[in-house]
């Protein structure tokens, strides 16, 4: 059987707001498998977030285990999680969130320069995915210069310029026009497919659950329903 | 893209402010060279006139001379001293004088005087005073006397004036009336020469005293720096002896040693001060930029930079600001000291330590302290930038990616 990518067994996040406890998490168990293409959606408040930033190890739990690449995330220091996301973990947000005084090129290349990647290979692998997510000819353009949806393209090929296991994308769609969003999806799926990267979608759109292998709904903090796409 | 270029292109995200905090470091270090420079300039100043206008590098008196002004202790048979001064290695000048109370007085018009007799063929190798007359000339006869600038306005008396100069024998107590003539009137920028001293020649006062050939004091130039203290003490040590007493000028005027001794205190103090004050300057900065770019370290974060990085990123930006900043200031700095080095720096007559400061000051250009001050500012802007990278370090990428 195939090891899964990311496991999460019992997942509770509770934080208090106002003096109230929140349930952002209650009890949240899911198993994601290699080469999915899966989508979380639910409405604002529901979890969705939380869980990707719980993946992502940019949260901890407040109680259960997330697991990414057979490493119980709890168990890793602030530097080692930093370091599981520069190398596994792919991350694409909903307002793209690029580098302003870095160029799209130094943008798509930044993760490699943490990993510590030879300069040549650095640029031929960024030029490859920058030309694989349409944007060639706009490599010298810093993000200002470029579109909402080509900035998010920027992003993609940032987020899997280092050959990460797991791609994270809360929302990337909510902010273009559905043309480009469907692109962009497009994109996604074209590189799920060639590379076999896994993906999870935060999303409350159709068009993206639509094109989901998979859907998990979350509400209220808990798994409402776990659907093939 | 290396973190340093990152942190450049960073630096001037918001130029307007990095423009501000960048001409505060150049300014406090162009202020700082400006008075390193000043301060080497008023030392030499005031080490020079003190041991051009009469104190010389050392003086040697008899024993006991120098704490009782008694004017019976003399040097007696000096002819002999003087030759062992002349064959002294590192000896320039041998200026023999004597020093007597007297009063001189023009119509109803008098003043108490500190006649000082010299030789001039010696003196003008110690003290350089036949350089500082403003008029007239050097005393031809026995006749003749020099009186200070100031002491020739306060009795109103001119070149060719002649006054009545009262001296006592110091054995006797009877008095002397000489009539003399102002040869020459001398500005040296030593109050106790210009505003009450007369000089006139070795022999006329050792007559008027009563003394013979007996001399005070015998003050010497020699062939080392002025700060050079261990070589002046080596020349001079033969005539410590149990009859004489040779000092150097540091210990005959140890307030100004001292002061000069303690100018790389100041200089130190001045530094705190200065940078401490851009310092606030560069953290205020530094944390407005963190501030602002609050959800871009998150994404940072995010991506996989540690903290380690993430703090380095700030002091490379703190660095960059401290090149700048410094580079201006170096080349202002240095743009500064070079037309205040053909201007001067003119004093208003200040006096100070004993010197008045007639003359301008012409700061002292100072490669090694220049070099030291900016490469502290260099050195210091980023460990002050670590205070910023501390925050840095820190930050928690979900709650800088909420940010706004």
């Amino acid at each position: 059987m195939t090891e899964p990518v990311a496991k999460l067994i019992d997942v509770k996040k509770y934080y208090k707001l106002r003096g109230e406890t929140v349930k952002a998490l209650d009890g949240v168990t899911l198993t994601i498998s290699p080469s999915s293409f899966m989508a979380v959606a639910g409405p604002s408040g529901s979890g969705k977030s939380t869980l990707l930033n719980l993946v992502g190890a940019l949260d901890t739990p407040t109680s259960g285990e997330v697991i990414v690449n057979g490493e119980n995330l709890a168990h890793l220091s602030g530097t080692e999680q930093a370091m599981m996301r520069r190398d596994h973990i792919g991350l694409i947000f909903q307002s793209y969130n690029l580098i302003p005084v870095l160029t799209s090129l130094e943008n798509v290349e930044y993760v490699m320069l943490l990993q510590g990647v030879e300069r040549a290979e650095r640029k031929e692998r960024s030029l490859a995915l920058i030309k694989e997510v349409g944007l060639s000819g706009m490599e010298d353009r810093r993000p200002s210069e470029l579109s909402g949806g080509q900035q998010q393209r920027v992003a993609i090929a940032r987020a899997l310029v280092s050959r990460p296991s797991l791609v994270l994308a809360d929302e990337p769609t909510a902010n273009v026009d559905s043309k480009t969003g469907g692109a962009l999806l497009d994109t996604m799926a074209e590189l799920n497919e060639r590379h076999g990267t896994t993906f999870i979608f935060s999303t409350h759109e159709k068009m993206v659950m639509d094109r989901a292998s998979r859907v998990v709904r979350l509400r209220d903090g808990r798994v409402e329903a776990d659907e093939a796409g | 893209m290396t973190i340093i270029k990152m942190a450049w292109r960073n630096l001037w995200r918001n130029p307007k402010r990095t423009a501000i905090t960048g001409s505060a470091i150049a300014i406090g270090l162009a202020t700082m060279i400006f008075y390193l420079g000043w301060m080497g300039g008023m030392t030499l100043h005031l080490v020079h006139t003190m041991t051009s206008s009469q104190l010389g590098y050392a003086q040697i008196h008899a024993d006991g001379y120098l704490s009782s002004r008694e004017p019976e202790l003399t040097i007696k048979k000096p002819a002999d001293i003087l030759e062992r001064l002349k064959s002294r290695k590192g000896v320039i000048g041998a200026a023999p004088r004597i020093y007597g109370d007297g009063l001189l007085a023009i119509g109803d018009r008098s003043t108490n005087v500190t006649c000082i007799g010299y030789e001039e063929a010696q003196e003008k190798l110690v003290s350089g005073w036949s350089e500082n007359l403003t008029s007239g000339g050097l005393p031809a006869g026995e006749r003749e006397i020099l009186v200070g600038v100031d002491l020739a306005e306060k009795l109103e008396i001119e070149v060719g004036s002649k006054v009545v100069l009262t001296i006592a024998d110091i054995y006797t107590g009877d008095l002397n009336y000489i009539l003399v003539k102002i040869a020459g009137i001398l500005a040296t920028n030593n109050p106790v020469i210009d505003k009450q001293a007369a000089l006139m020649g070795l022999s006329p006062l050792q007559k008027a005293l009563g003394i013979g050939d007996d001399i005070h004091e015998v003050a010497l130039s020699l062939d080392v720096s002025p700060t050079d203290l261990e070589g002046i003490k080596w020349i001079i040590a033969p005539f410590n002896t149990a009859k004489t007493t040779a000092k150097p000028w540091q210990e005959l005027v140890p307030v100004v040693a001292n002061m000069v001794k303690l100018q790389s205190i100041y200089m130190g103090i001045t530094l705190v001060i200065v940078f401490t004050l851009i310092a606030f300057g560069i953290v205020n900065t530094l944390s407005m930029s963190l501030l602002e770019r609050m959800k871009e370290f998150g994404v940072l974060r995010a991506l996989g930079t540690t903290p380690l990085r993430l703090a380095a990123l700030v002091i490379c930006e703190g660095a960059w600001l401290g090149v700048v900043g410094s580079s201006l200031g170096l080349f202002l700095g240095l743009i500064v000291h070079f037309i205040l080095s053909k201007t001067g720096i003119t004093m208003g007559n200040a006096e100070a330590m004993g010197v008045t400061f007639r003359s301008p000051i012409y700061p002292i250009l100072d490669p090694t302290g220049i070099a030291v001050v900016t490469a502290l500012f260099i050195t210091l802007t980023p460990l002050v930038s670590l205070i910023v990278a501390k925050k840095a370090e820190k930050v928690d990428p979900i709650k800088a990616l909420r940010h706004e």
